[in-house]
């Protein structure tokens, strides 16, 4: 076991690896009652493509997303009632690169890491439960088509990818799902859900090594030696946008616009995502968040509302800027967003006064989340995955300067590569 | 691991939730009132415009930029209910200084903060006039917005045609139709009358120095006498017959809601409504999310809730167009089950012992620990403990319960027929 204190933030981490591979961290939070557990694998919607020790595999569309439904269910019933009757809540969601299942309770937490590494490692699977989970989530796909912000948001990414899937929706399509058999799913299990291509986190108030003893003897018991090697295909994706402008007709009560800048993802380090990870968000906060002169410019010009939001998304395979917001002149608006992207880019706005401020700011809502044991496992998780620690952002942040934030932004604003998506209600 | 004082400041009561599990702290003002129509989207806007400009800080960017200022401070605003009242809540959440390598008296200029933020609408002008009207635009978008929550709007046409002629129709959020009408004097009035004659308490959880703070707390408001609004529930009104109204859109997925009034009587029978809820529709191991969602598939989400205060309860579900009588059909059933007992006790204790965890995760949050002690304040003194009431309920007092527990309203909102499935 390792330990790596952090004590700026008053904060420690205990690590260990199992023989089989699999990544443990505890995060302790002395006095709290709350445990919280994640067991994530390093599988999300995008991973329909792979080769695994020399042999190439496609699943349909949606798989991961089916699979994480499917693993609560096990011959003698729901796992989900089983967490519930020893005093637990369960949850598990699937995002484009990874399957978390976690549980969070206030006793009995052994037996639920028991119920949870069990019902994680042990699939069941017949034909006849995936034709039910077929209808169910076709439920779910149907009640995300109502959403007119989900819709907006993939026609978004629809826009500006051509290949990529993560302009596949994550339950996949009606047509998709009802390709999936058991069979694909004892693959994707067998391939991702391998020890060596997961992590736990466990937060709470722990004896850090009895529990690291406790999951040891569990895993050692498992018997797996052989660690595969997992390539994820990928599509080439084309540089360019696929579809410039849209217009989307919905029962909605007013238009919305959702405008997208698309980056090729050329950073292969992980430090360097992050750095332009942190630097988009610090621009975009200068130049769009409400303690910016051009906020007050859009809002009384009526142009946006206080669903103005924007956001930058740096992942391992792909990058990219999304702006939304309610507004009744969604032309203006873009072209206006356009102006504003081109006159903070000249220089002079980006300044060392703003910036100092924003990571003060930063830096107190970063201590704030960290009374969250699920803030901490969700994050850890992510920043893990990523290759960063989430412990280590405050001395990242610091490195930060007003030139990275107008370079990056620069870089990632770019004509070019912007789509711009308007749902309107029906005419 | 935590330490709960009551004390006053200048005649309001302040309660102290001292721990050092945090690594913030959080202050919150209540000002709490009848909930009437004539104050509600009143109190929504003025209480937004309040966070946003301050006497010192006249603009928004200036504020935001002062809090960013001491470590990302937030002061926010929101509006709920609880029995006949409407409650105003603002909050300010900002790092414990141990964690800060500065010296800045962080809690000291955020009580100055709420302070100015309180007086700030004894001054509004007609300078105030544009940020007014921009506040009405967005509060109107806001509310509109919300229309296009499927769920949300459904749950509003529900609540509206069960309580036609009830004040509990106001939801905390306010009335779209009532925004255009209001003037400044009118916030100014309200303002006034929410200084002077709301019930306030100031709730504050966090590891602090107890004197010091209360020296802070002491800047925020003054009054010359203390002020209390009793806190009452609704009367229990009878159920003559169902109400139904349907709708229809342009949507995939038909939304089915049930309102259910309840005749309650004493606190036990409070908790046993709750412990109920929880049983029929209330968690992932419910009646409805085991039946009717995992066993039948007749619906993707369902759910049940209570206003336990009051004794309504009710059910949402997002339910494929062709099955919306099969799943209300479904729904009583299961409801059912629990008038003719035929549930097991053990189930009952799993739900009473996963109530008793949540609470418990509640107390690991700030904002939760000062609901629990807020919610404590509003108690009759005589009121038996939380886990006494709990530890009461039993499987007759469910039985008793579930047949106390009547339909009132049924609301549909569906496709339009001439919109065949087109496929997703």
């Amino acid at each position: 076991m390792q330990t790596r204190e952090y004590r700026g933030i008053d904060e420690k981490v205990y690590s260990h690896t199992c023989s089989n591979g699999l990544e443990i961290f505890i995060i302790p939070k002395p006095g709290y009652s709350k445990k919280f557990a994640t067991y994530t694998t390093k599988y999300g919607s995008m991973d329909d493509y792979f080769r695994v020790d020399g042999s190439e595999f496609v699943v349909p569309d949606g798989i991961a997303h089916f699979l994480e439904h499917k693993m609560f269910e096990k011959e003698d019933g729901d796992v989900f009632n089983l967490f519930s009757k020893h005093g637990a809540n369960a949850n598990a969601f699937t995002s484009y690169d990874r399957t978390s299942y976690l549980f969070s309770t206030t006793e009995d937490f052994i037996k639920n890491l028991d119920l949870l590494m069990n019902m994680v490692e042990q699939p069941y699977f017949t034909d006849e439960t995936v034709a039910r989970e077929v209808g169910i989530i076709n439920e779910e796909i149907k009640m995300y088509q109502d959403n007119p912000g989900y819709r907006l948001y993939f026609e978004t990414l629809n826009q500006m990818y051509h290949e990529l899937p993560v302009k596949t929706d994550i339950a996949g399509t009606l047509g998709s799902i009802s390709e999936i058999t058991k069979e694909h799913l004892f693959k994707c299990h067998s391939t991702f859900y391998h020890p060596s291509n997961m992590v736990m986190i466990l937060v709470g108030d722990f004896d850090a090594e009895a529990l690291i003893s406790h999951i040891d003897t569990h895993q050692e018991s498992r018997g797996i030696t052989h660690i595969p090697s997992i390539e994820r295909l990928l599509p080439a994706e084309p540089a360019g946008i696929a579809l410039k402008h849209k217009v989307l007709e919905m029962d909605v009560q007013d238009t919305k616009v959702m405008i997208g800048f698309k980056q090729q993802q050329n950073l292969v380090d992980a430090s360097d995502r992050l750095v332009r990870d942190l630097s988009m968000m610090f621009a975009l906060d200068m130049v769009f968040g409400e303690q910016s002169p051009y906020y007050y410019e859009l809002m009384d010009a009526g142009l946006i509302d206080d669903s103005f939001s924007f956001s930058h998304i740096e992942e391992t395979s792909f990058a990219h800027t999304l702006l939304t917001s309610t507004t009744e002149e969604p032309a203006k608006l873009a072209e206006r967003l356009s102006e504003i992207i081109s006159e903070a880019g000249k220089g002079g706005f980006f300044t060392e006064e703003k910036l100092s401020n924003q990571k003060r700011e930063i830096l107190g809502d970063y201590l704030s989340s960290l009374n969250s044991p699920e803030y901490i496992a969700n994050q850890f998780t992510k920043y893990h995955l990523d290759g960063y620690d989430l412990y280590r952002l405050p001395e990242i942040i610091e490195d930060i300067t007003p030139d990275d934030a107008r370079k990056h932004f620069i870089d990632v604003m770019d004509p070019d590569k912007m789509v711009e998506c308007i749902l309107k209600p029906h005419g | 691991m935590y330490n709960i004082t009551k004390n006053e400041v200048n005649h309001i009561p302040a309660v102290i939730i001292n721990t050092d599990k945090f690594k913030t702290i959080t202050i919150q003002l209540h000002f709490r009132s009848r909930l009437e129509r004539a104050r509600v989207t009143k109190r929504n806007l003025l209480s937004r415009m309040m966070v946003k400009r301050t006497m010192r800080h006249q603009s928004e960017a200036e504020l935001l930029n002062h809090l960013a200022h001491y470590y990302g401070a937030h002061l926010t605003t929101n509006v709920g209910r609880k029995g006949q009242d409407h409650i105003v809540t603002f909050s300010m959440e900002f790092v414990n200084d141990k964690f800060i390598r500065e010296d800045l008296d962080i809690p000291h200029e955020m009580c100055r903060v709420l302070k100015d933020m309180l007086r700030a609408p004894f001054n509004y002008d007609e300078e105030t006039r544009v940020f007014f009207e921009r506040e009405k635009r967005l509060y109107k978008n806001r509310l509109k917005s919300m229309k296009d929550n499927r769920a949300q709007s459904s749950f509003q046409a529900m609540v509206d045609t069960m309580f036609v002629d009830e004040d509990y129709k106001y939801l905390s959020h306010g009335v779209l139709e009532d925004v255009d009408g209001i003037t400044l004097q009118d916030l100014k009035e309200e303002h006034a009358e929410m200084m002077a004659g709301d019930d306030l308490v100031i709730m504050t959880a966090g590891s602090v120095e107890e004197s010091a703070m209360l020296d802070n707390l002491s800047l925020i408001h003054e009054r010359e006498q203390a002020k209390e609004v009793d806190h009452q529930p609704y009367a229990y009104r009878a159920v003559t017959e169902v109400k139904r109204a349907s709708d229809t859109q342009k949507i995939e997925q038909a939304k089915l809601n049930m309102g259910f009034r309840a005749e309650l009587d004493s606190p036990e029978s409070h908790m046993a409504f709750n412990v109920l809820n929880q049983m029929f529709g209330g968690t992932a191991s419910s009646y409805l999310f085991r039946n009717i969602r995992e066993k039948e598939s007749l619906a993707y989400q369902i759910s049940s809730q209570v206003d336990m205060r009051n004794g309504y309860m009710f059910v949402m579900g997002g339910v494929d167009a062709e099955n919306v009588e099969k799943a209300e059909a479904g729904i009583l059933e299961e409801l059912d089950r629990f008038r003719k007992g035929d549930f097991e006790d053990a189930f009952m204790d799993e739900i009473k012992g996963m109530m008793r965890v949540n609470r418990k995760e509640v107390m690991d949050k700030p904002k939760g620990l000062i609901a629990l002690e807020y919610n404590h304040l509003l108690k009759k003194p005589d009121t038996p403990s939380w886990e006494v009431k709990l530890e009461r309920v039993d499987r007759e007092l469910i039985i008793e319960i579930s047949n106390r527990v009547h339909l009132d309203t049924v609301y549909v909102l569906t496709r339009r027929d001439e919109d065949a499935d087109t496929g997703v």
